[in-house]
């Protein structure tokens, strides 16, 4: 097992109306700064996920992605691994799981590599995982974030 | 007659809508949402507040909670579910009802008297009211501002779902789309509105317009309980 560090982008959909952005936008001019336009406001969760791999740890980051973190209908999101911070875990005695453990995120300064089906992937309707509905309302109450 | 008034953490309309509930001639009880016990009511209600501090988005933790489970086996048996405000969002996080509340478009918390038109008395939500008045009570929200596709709202619209709209001089508070205040799900037995109907529920409160759909609730879990 080892510790794998992500970042899941969410964003309003394009379409959707994004006061937050606006306002942002609008006090710009108060800046002096009259160049800036498309201003949209998402958020950002980051998360460590115990798994054997990296993809089997993407399972689990895009499986709350898009069942809790975004809600489908008005948000689209990506995943990313954050570069450096994912490690084997140091509790093995001996010790030659360091080095298959060690997460393959990439370098600093490397490009993140993009969610399958693109970086910033639309739930409703292209996800080949499930239909429109099946983000919303699934059964995360069996899984590991019940509260 | 029971009605079950949720509890999450965070909710604050609670006892305001049991106190509401009684008026309108119900046996009122809470349902803490760590249970998935509804306690044998009717009707379940899940009030307004900021469930689990509104954290993420409106209604988006407390669709986990134990009696949410509840709540939806209860609407599978045909029960009937009242969402006022932060209920409704967590009904629309949930999936219980179709699309979803955003930030209002104005950005702030819009706390003010609305008028609400009442686009269907045929249902167990308005079947108190009479014919040709708008509702006065008033909304306390920051996130009201319905949304649903196009297409969606479409359907929505063409299968008579929309059963409150912004209405009279007062306006739109959120910028919801064609005014929506409040709908149903396809069944008919779910519905979500922004509007405190327990916050106009007596006539020193400024208006008893809202104690009408909470008699509805009243009559219709009755009508079910003998059938």
């Amino acid at each position: 097992m080892a510790s794998y560090r992500f970042a899941v982008s969410v964003m309003p959909k394009p379409g959707i109306l994004d006061p937050q952005g606006r306002a942002v936008e609008q006090s710009l001019p108060h800046l002096g700064v009259d160049t800036v336009h498309g201003v949209r406001v998402g958020r950002r969760v980051e998360l460590t996920v115990e798994a054997g791999s990296e993809p089997e740890a993407r399972v689990v980051v895009e499986r709350l992605a898009a069942e809790l973190f975004a809600n489908p209908l008005i948000e689209r999101w990506s995943v990313e691994p954050v570069a450096g911070a994912s490690s084997a875990r140091s509790d093995a005695p001996g010790g030659d799981a360091a080095p298959e453990g060690v997460a393959a995120g990439p370098a600093p300064g490397v490009p993140a590599r993009e969610t399958p089906g693109g970086p910033e992937r639309d739930a409703v309707g292209r996800d080949p995982g499930g239909s429109a509905t099946d983000g919303r309302g699934g059964n995360l109450a069996r899984g590991p974030v019940r509260r | 007659m029971r009605v079950g008034v949720v509890v999450f953490p965070g909710s604050n309309c609670d006892r305001d809508t049991l106190h509401a509930a009684r008026l309108a001639g119900a046996e009122a009880v809470p349902l803490w949402h760590e249970t998935a016990d509804l306690r044998g009511s009717s009707v379940v209600i899940l009030p307004g507040g900021f469930a689990y501090g509104d954290y993420l988005r409106a209604g988006a933790l407390a669709r986990f909670s134990p009696v949410m489970s509840a709540v939806r086996a209860h609407v599978q048996r045909g029960g009937l579910v009242l969402g006022i405000c932060n209920g409704f969002q967590v009904l629309a996080e949930a999936g219980l009802l179709p699309g979803a509340l955003l930030r209002n478009a104005s950005l702030r918390f819009e706390h003010r008297w609305v008028r609400l038109a009442v686009e269907r008395r045929d249902t167990p939500f308005t079947r108190a009211v009479p014919p040709g008045i708008l509702l006065r009570m008033p909304v306390a929200h920051g996130e009201g501002c319905y949304y649903l596709p196009d297409d969606e709202l479409a359907r929505l619209e063409a299968s008579g779902q929309v059963l409150f709209r912004y209405a009279g001089p007062e306006g739109n508070p959120n910028g919801s789309l064609h005014d929506i205040a409040g709908i149903m799900d396809a069944t008919g037995r779910v519905c979500g509105l922004m509007p405190h109907p327990e916050r106009a529920a007596e006539a020193i409160l400024g208006s008893d317009d809202g104690l009408l759909l909470l008699r509805s609730l009243v009559e219709s879990g009755a009508a079910g309980v003998a059938a």
